[in-house]
């Protein structure tokens, strides 16, 4: 430390360093690991996230200016509070406040994230802090230095081999059901489906469905050992000298928008396939729709493409949609069979004998 | 001073309500209709409920103007998939009516005198329609025929089939000449849409409209590769189509001239479509 007779003490490059080493390390650190953690549950976009760990960065750095404005003694005051076991237990509670707080809309990873952080800070201050206390002397501080830096990047490669390999971690434990969203809709402006009440079975055997304006959203059930979970998967699958299946026709259910259309390209041919057995119940008298339908739904479980976006990655979206047609061919036949009835001769001429019959009717609308 | 301000506030009431017309009140009423046809989404198509057809009379005189308002937006049978999920929603709720209707006439077949009084029948649609349709409403529904999506497809001819006439038949002519018709799979299906449409006024075809009829059908058979499987119903239309003009004589229809303000209307959408002169050889207007 500089002491200059009659000004402020300045702060020593050492005093900087330690400084940093202590607080603001640890805070900067637990904000990049919540940037890593937010960036990889895919519920805020990244750069959002990343301008508020600036703004919060800059602000803490702002408040520090203030507070300190290189006084010497506060920043000791300062360094010694920052390193007391007190101020990490504090730091540890504040990471476990945030992961009860944020727990009913963060993903899951994100709360282990903040529990994991939480615990590992907390017990720091208890633990590892006091014996660092207790030393005094050069050689001992640098001691002190080293295993708060251990704690901390232990915490740091738990955390981040908690994100890297969540998936791996939670398929390994998890082999219960999961479930893909599957949308059907209808696209003709006749087929009204709250008119009604479908039910969807794979195998025999019920799957739920929910109803949402005049779309169905279908839960359709899968174990982990069924997906084709990663492209190196995919890639280990293809090698085999042919080439990559691709999906080629799409079946009469799916979409024909171009967007649809180009979703069904991309599903992998090796995927495993779910059919899905629909029956539409009609529920309303109307003589334009079916009284019954019966059809069934292929789904691939190309999991790389599912649609985490909403749902997030416990119930996504599968990335092609279903139509489903309930209008009554009987009463378009109806129609186009009296077509021309209205037609009429015109005033003083004759009405044409023998006129043959429309072959329309026949044919069919192309 | 009171009864002479309610007195002001009753006259100005009164003049308000002079000067209402029906436009303005039927506006209000096919904000309904509007609301639910433009509601929808490029992925999504409104299904107009029930309740709003249970008055047809008043459902077509929204339904129809709302069809003609998308002609602005469509230069192609490629609707675009806000416009295509609009003009669904909208033939949908259409032809809905039309099924109810047809459905009722087939009942009224074996129904008494005095139980067919006072019902409505598909002819009364089909007069009703005609009263508030004009050659953008016809346009819109034979770009429709023609288009890359079924279900419009399927839509428009069945709407298209029942309310044409010699007045409006000069647009699928039109179309039927477009050299582009069939150079796309959906077209090749249009055209044989188109071909059904107008096989359903050859035989009351007035004079202008018969001839026009006769050279497109002859140009058609006449360019068509022979013996293509894949033309099979177009061939078969095309008889048809010949067949039900065959029935005409010197006493029909075809004696009778277009009335001027029809061929007027016609000219103006051939020369808007902008087809090239040797396409529009066919079109006697």
């Amino acid at each position: 430390m500089v002491e200059t007779p009659g000004r402020r003490p300045r702060l020593s490059f050492e005093q900087i360093i330690r400084l940093l080493s202590n607080s603001l390390f640890f805070l900067l650190l637990g904000f990049l690991l919540l940037f890593v953690a937010y960036w990889n549950s895919g519920t805020v976009p990244a750069w959002m996230t990343l301008i508020n760990i600036v703004l919060v960065a800059l602000l803490l750095v702002g408040v520090g200016g203030l507070l300190l404005a290189g006084d010497s003694r506060r920043v000791d005051q300062f360094y010694r509070f920052c390193s007391s076991g007190l101020f990490f237990i504090a730091l540890g509670m504040v990471f476990l406040f945030l992961a009860h707080w944020s727990m009913g809309s963060a993903h899951a990873g994100m709360t282990f994230v903040l529990v994991v952080l939480g615990v590992a800070v907390l017990l720091y201050g208890t633990g590892t802090q006091g014996m660092g206390e207790f030393k005094t002397d050069a050689a001992a501080a640098k001691y002190n230095v080293a295993i708060a830096g251990g704690a901390g990047v232990l915490a740091f490669c738990v955390a981040f081999g908690i994100i890297e390999y969540s998936p791996k971690m939670r398929d390994a434990f998890q082999t219960e059901k999961k479930f893909v969203r599957l949308l059907i809709k209808s696209v003709d402006g006749s087929s009204n489906i709250p008119s009604y009440a479908p039910t969807f079975e794979i195998d025999g055997v019920a799957i739920p469905a929910a109803r949402r304006g005049n779309l169905v959203e279908v839960f359709v059930p899968y174990v982990t050992s069924e997906l084709v979970s990663s492209s190196t998967a995919r890639q280990a699958k293809t090698n085999d000298a042919s080439p990559p299946k691709i999906v080629a026709t799409p079946d009469d259910n799916v979409c024909k928008d171009a967007g649809n259309l180009e979703a069904f390209a991309k599903l992998h041919g090796d995927a495993v396939t779910k059919t899905i057995y629909a029956i539409f119940y009609r529920v309303e008298a109307k003589d334009t729709l079916k009284p019954k339908e019966e059809t069934a739904f292929r789904v691939k479980l190309d999991q790389p493409l599912f649609d985490k976006r909403g749902g997030g990655s416990d119930y996504p979206i599968y990335p092609v949609q279903m139509c489903v047609n309930l209008q009554a061919k009987d009463s378009a036949t109806t129609v186009i069979s009296q077509a021309g009835s209205a037609l009429t001769a015109a005033t003083g001429k004759e009405v044409p004998q023998n006129v043959p019959n429309l072959i329309f009717n026949q044919i069919g609308v192309q | 001073v009171t009864s002479k301000i309610v007195g002001l506030l009753a006259a100005f009431l009164l003049v308000l309500s002079g000067t209402m017309t029906p436009a303005m009140i039927s506006g209000d009423v096919c904000s309904a209709y509007r609301n639910v046809i433009e509601g929808g989404s490029a992925t999504a198509v409104p299904i107009v409920p029930d309740r709003l057809l249970t008055n047809w009379r008043e459902a077509l005189s929204c339904l129809v103007p709302i069809i003609g308002g998308l002609n602005a937006s469509v230069t192609s049978p490629k609707f675009s998939p806000e416009t295509q999920s609009k003009f669904l929603s909208a033939t949908g709720a259409v032809r809905a009516i039309m099924t109810r209707l047809s459905l009722s006439d087939e009942k009224l077949k074996t129904a008494t005198e005095e139980q067919r009084r006072n019902q409505d029948t598909l002819n009364d649609f089909i007069k009703a329609f005609r009263g508030l349709d004009n050659l953008d409403v016809t346009s819109m529904l034979t770009f429709g025929a023609r288009s890359d999506n079924y279900d419009m497809r399927l839509n428009s001819v069945l709407i298209l089939g029942n309310v044409v006439d010699n007045q409006t038949v000069c647009v699928p002519l039109t179309h039927l000449n477009d050299p582009e018709l069939d150079k796309t799979d959906y077209g090749i299906n249009g055209r044989t849409n188109l071909l059904g449409i107008i096989a359903v006024v050859a035989p009351w075809a007035l004079k202008q409209n018969f001839e026009s009829i006769k050279a497109t059908r002859d140009s058609i058979f006449q360019s068509i590769r022979k013996n293509d499987p894949n033309l099979k119903q177009t061939y078969a239309l095309l008889d048809n189509v010949q067949a039900r003009l065959d029935v005409q004589t010197q006493g029909t229809n075809k004696s009778e001239e277009v009335p001027s303000n029809w061929r007027g209307d016609c000219k103006k959408y051939i020369e808007q479509y902008r087809l090239k002169p040797e396409n529009t050889r066919n079109l006697q207007y």
